[in-house]
């Protein structure tokens, strides 16, 4: 599975509307490694170096991010339909969006504020569903829902008082998920926060699937379960805010990708984590490769993530059908 | 004196007490049986002296001390009901759990962990079944599995819900053996809930009789009486006993 990673992580970088050949991205990046800058492909080198190996490091970052976070949250739930935006920082995070191009149209107040309304959609969730309390898996997605209709309400009356030459184009692209604005400050911005909670979520593997067994269960085992949800569910939040903040809403990795990976791996969360790691890394970077080859114009990755994700979970469901049976 | 419980007292909140003041005590070696009609708090009982729900008031206590804070079970080992799961996690992953307490939260079970585990399954006997998903197991070959994941975890008390119920005749007999033979070897406490005043009998060395009003107690020999069962289950009850070799058999019949 790593070498396919490392095959898409090269073909990220020669593919694209201008095709560099591979000879020339190795030649490019020793040279950048060795810090020796010859004037020879210099326009290749902006690409490579300034666009595509940024826009490449993110989408698998992200990818992995994501895909992490919904094997994490499918184990915790005990669910296999649930997806890291089931809480609702999706919906907040698109808000917090939203409402940032609507009022300053500034790129970086608006990632804050994407940011912080993602965190404040979980944290009401949690609060909401905190009855006598005790928090209950029903009641958590549950709440999950109210939050996220009424931040999806709000998203449309944003777009409904938005200019609509100017801002609402805006906001709907936004809305769809593109890696096209990604930078090595936006990356840098980003990196820690999913890269550490990717960490630390992989860590934490053995023990999510004690609580995929239920609260009961793992009190009977000895484990109190509720501190380390508390903290799965913060750091796959964070990881998926962060995500959002960048690119944008994208779809169907953390629902799909910790499906294929229990197809081709294990159901034991010590291995389907780190494989759904690495497929989702693949799988985004991937998608991403199409979004910016396919047509001349760029298509939202948000939308080609649901396009491509969604045939091949139903080819899945059908092979499963005649094959293994449960999952 | 092994597993004790003081003035043990619970109710579900916003309803009335359904456990008053449970005392009993068990040393090495003895299985207690739980009797009782549905809904008496068979199964609450279990949670309440394991940790996993809190006693009200009083308190358990292993070798005199006491066992309140939750999740504090390292002593217990709890056999749920066998019930549906979630993700068809294989029978060496799923008796790996067992060992769980002595895993820190950012690792995974190590070889000796490992060892232990396969060495469990093969005592139990279902090494065949090791790389088989649990959801493909039958009733009585999953209860094994849950026994095998309890005792991972080298318990002194095991606590067993109704380890016998839907399982045919065969499997019945199988497993109730094989708790016997468990406490007697490893020397450990079993506490089992059954709805099976003959399966009390059969292995039992105490049994408690518990009903909406109260409970009673005592050495099963004595305590699982006719009059005693006709008033916990609420029918007519006769107890047939036989001879098989030098074997002491006993059945009871019920009727309305």
């Amino acid at each position: 599975m790593l070498a396919v990673l490392v095959i898409t992580f090269f073909a990220s970088l020669f593919l694209g509307r201008y095709i560099i050949s591979p000879k020339v991205v190795f030649f490019i990046l020793l040279d950048s490694l060795s810090n020796s800058r010859s004037s020879l492909y210099e326009i290749e080198a902006s690409i490579v170096l300034g666009i595509r190996l940024p826009r490449t490091i993110l989408s698998m970052l992200i990818g992995a991010g994501l895909a992490v976070s919904g094997s994490t949250f499918q184990g915790l739930f005990r669910n296999p339909l649930v997806s890291p935006d089931v809480l609702g920082v999706s919906s907040g995070a698109g808000f917090g969006a939203a409402l940032g191009i609507l009022t300053t149209g500034i790129s970086g107040i608006s990632s804050i504020s994407a940011f912080a309304f993602g965190i404040l959609s979980v944290f009401l969730t949690y609060m909401l569903a905190k009855t006598r309390k005790e928090v209950s898996v029903m009641s958590l997605v549950l709440a999950g829902m109210i939050v996220s209709s009424i931040f999806n309400s709000l998203i449309s009356m944003v777009k409904y008082v938005a200019d609509p030459y100017d801002k609402l184009p805006a906001i709907t692209y936004w809305l769809m998920g593109s890696f096209s604005k990604a930078t090595f400050d936006s990356l840098k911005a980003v990196f820690l926060p999913i890269a550490a909670g990717i960490v630390i979520l992989l860590l934490l593997r053995w023990r999510i699937n004690i609580l995929s067994l239920g609260d009961e269960e793992a009190y009977s085992l000895g484990i109190n379960p509720k501190r380390i949800r508390l903290a799965a569910i913060a750091i796959s939040t964070i990881v998926t805010a962060a995500s959002v903040t960048v690119v944008g809403v994208v779809g169907w990795v953390g629902l799909v990708i910790p499906h294929i990976s229990r197809q081709i791996v294990s159901v034991d969360h010590r291995y389907l984590l780190p494989a759904s790691c690495i497929l989702g890394a693949i799988f985004l970077t991937l998608v991403d490769i199409i979004a910016r080859t396919l047509m001349s114009a760029e298509i939202p990755i948000g939308v080609l993530t649901a396009f491509v994700g969604a045939p091949f979970f139903a080819f899945l469901l059908k092979i499963v059908k005649k094959g293994k049976g449960e999952w | 004196m092994l597993i004790e419980v003081r003035n043990g007292f619970f109710g579900y909140p916003g309803q009335d007490m359904i456990l008053k003041d449970i005392n009993f005590s068990l040393k090495q070696g003895e299985i207690m049986a739980i009797l009782g009609q549905n809904g008496t708090g068979k199964t609450t009982m279990l949670k309440c002296l394991t940790g996993i729900l809190k006693w009200k008031k009083g308190q358990t206590l292993i070798n005199g001390k006491s066992l309140d804070s939750v999740g504090r079970l390292n002593e217990i080992g709890y056999v749920p009901q066998a019930h549906k799961l979630s993700f068809p996690y294989t029978v060496r992953e799923m008796v790996a759990m067992g060992r769980a307490r002595y895993i820190g939260p950012f690792s995974v079970p190590s070889k000796e962990d490992m060892e232990k585990v396969d060495e469990v399954i093969k005592s139990i006997g279902i090494e065949h079944l090791k790389n088989i998903p649990c959801t493909n197991l039958s009733g009585g070959q999953l209860q094994l599995v849950y026994i095998a994941r309890a005792l991972a975890a080298d318990p002194k008390v095991l606590v067993l819900d109704e380890p016998e119920s839907h399982l045919d005749f065969k499997n019945q007999l199988m497993i109730l053996k094989l708790i016997k033979r468990l406490v007697k070897g490893k020397n450990i406490s079993c506490i089992m809930n059954t709805h099976y005043p003959e399966h009390a009998l059969r292995i039992s060395d105490k049994t408690m009789f518990l009903g909406s009003k109260g409970y009673i107690l005592g050495k099963s020999r004595e305590v699982i009486t006719e009059e005693n069962i006709g008033e916990y289950f609420d029918i007519h009850a006769k107890i047939v006993s036989i001879k098989n070799g030098n074997e002491d058999l006993s059945t009871i019949i019920a009727f309305c």
